[in-house]
C-alpha cells in the first residue's frame, strides 16, 4: 500500500467524505418503519386472500355444476 | 483491491427484516452515494437521490437479476437513472463542489484537497463517476460498465484521464506550495 501517494490518500479521504455521518442509521431507521408496497399489501389482507378464494371456489364450483349438467343430458 | 459484499438473505430483505436491511445499505450506500455525488457532488438533493433508489431497489427487488452482477451493481446502476432524470428535469447549472470533511481532523492538507476537489469537479460527470467508483470504492471495471452502460475499456479510458487529471492538480499545487 503506497501511504505517501498523495492521490492516494486523497481517495482515502474523499471516501470518508462521501457517506454523510449518521447516514447509514437514518436509512435503515426510514427502510424499516415504511409499510410494504402497496400491492404486496393488498396480496397480504386477509380479506383480499378470502374474496381470492372465494372467486377461485365459485368458478371451480360452476365448471363441475356445468360438466356434471353436461354429462346428464 | 476489489473485495466482493457479503450475500445479503433477499427474503429475509423483502420482508423489510431489520438486520437483512441494515446488511443491505452497508453494502450499497456506498457505491450509491458515489454515483449521485459525481453527478451533485455536496448538494442536498444527494441525500433524497440515495434514499429514493435504495427505496425504489427495495420496492423492485424481484427484477433484481444476480446472475448479471452483485446488488450494488444493481442499485448504483438505478441511483445514476435517477441522477440523469432529475438532472434532466431540473437542469441545473450550479457550480459543483465536493463535501467538506467531518468528525476527526483530516490527514490531507486542506490546501490540496481544495485543488484536488477543484479538479475532481471540472471532470465531465462520466469520468467522475468512473474515478469514484474504480478508485475510491475499488469497483471493477467490469461492475462500472454495468452501471454506467458503457464498454470496460471506456470506463478504464475514463478513470484513467480523471486520475491523469488529479495527476496535473496535484503537480501544479507542489509548484505553488512546495
Amino acid at each position: 500500500m503506497s501511504t505517501h501517494d498523495p492521490l492516494e490518500s486523497y481517495t482515502r479521504d474523499l471516501r470518508e467524505r462521501m457517506v454523510p455521518e449518521g447516514a447509514s442509521d437514518r436509512m435503515v431507521t426510514h427502510l424499516t418503519t415504511l409499510p410494504p408496497s402497496p400491492r404486496r399489501a393488498l396480496w397480504r389482507s386477509p380479506l383480499w386472500r378470502a374474496a381470492a378464494w372465494l372467486v377461485a371456489g365459485l368458478a371451480l364450483a360452476g365448471r363441475v355444476a356445468a360438466l356434471l349438467v353436461f354429462l346428464g343430458t | 483491491m476489489p473485495h466482493p459484499p457479503p450475500p445479503i438473505d433477499l427474503r429475509a430483505l423483502r420482508r423489510r427484516d431489520p438486520q437483512a436491511v441494515t446488511a443491505f445499505v452497508a453494502a450499497v450506500e456506498g457505491p450509491t452515494y458515489a454515483v449521485a455525488r459525481a453527478f451533485f457532488g455536496a448538494d442536498s438533493i444527494v441525500d433524497d437521490v440515495v434514499q429514493s433508489t435504495l427505496l425504489r431497489a427495495l420496492t423492485r427487488l424481484d427484477q433484481f437479476d444476480a446472475s448479471r452482477g452483485p446488488l450494488r451493481t444493481w442499485v448504483a446502476a438505478i441511483a445514476r437513472n435517477l441522477c440523469r432524470d432529475r438532472l434532466r428535469r431540473t437542469q441545473r447549472e450550479s457550480v459543483l463542489t465536493m463535501p467538506s470533511p467531518e468528525g476527526p481532523p483530516p490527514t490531507l492538507p486542506s490546501s490540496l484537497r481544495d485543488d484536488l476537489d477543484n479538479a475532481l469537479t471540472t471532470l465531465s460527470t462520466d469520468q467522475r463517476l468512473a474515478f469514484l467508483l474504480m478508485q475510491v470504492y475499488d469497483l471493477p471495471a467490469t461492475e462500472v460498465a454495468l452501471i454506467t452502460a458503457a464498454p470496460p475499456a471506456t470506463v478504464r479510458s475514463r478513470c484513467a484521464r480523471a486520475r491523469a487529471a488529479l495527476r496535473r492538480a496535484l503537480a501544479a499545487h507542489a509548484e505553488v506550495s512546495p
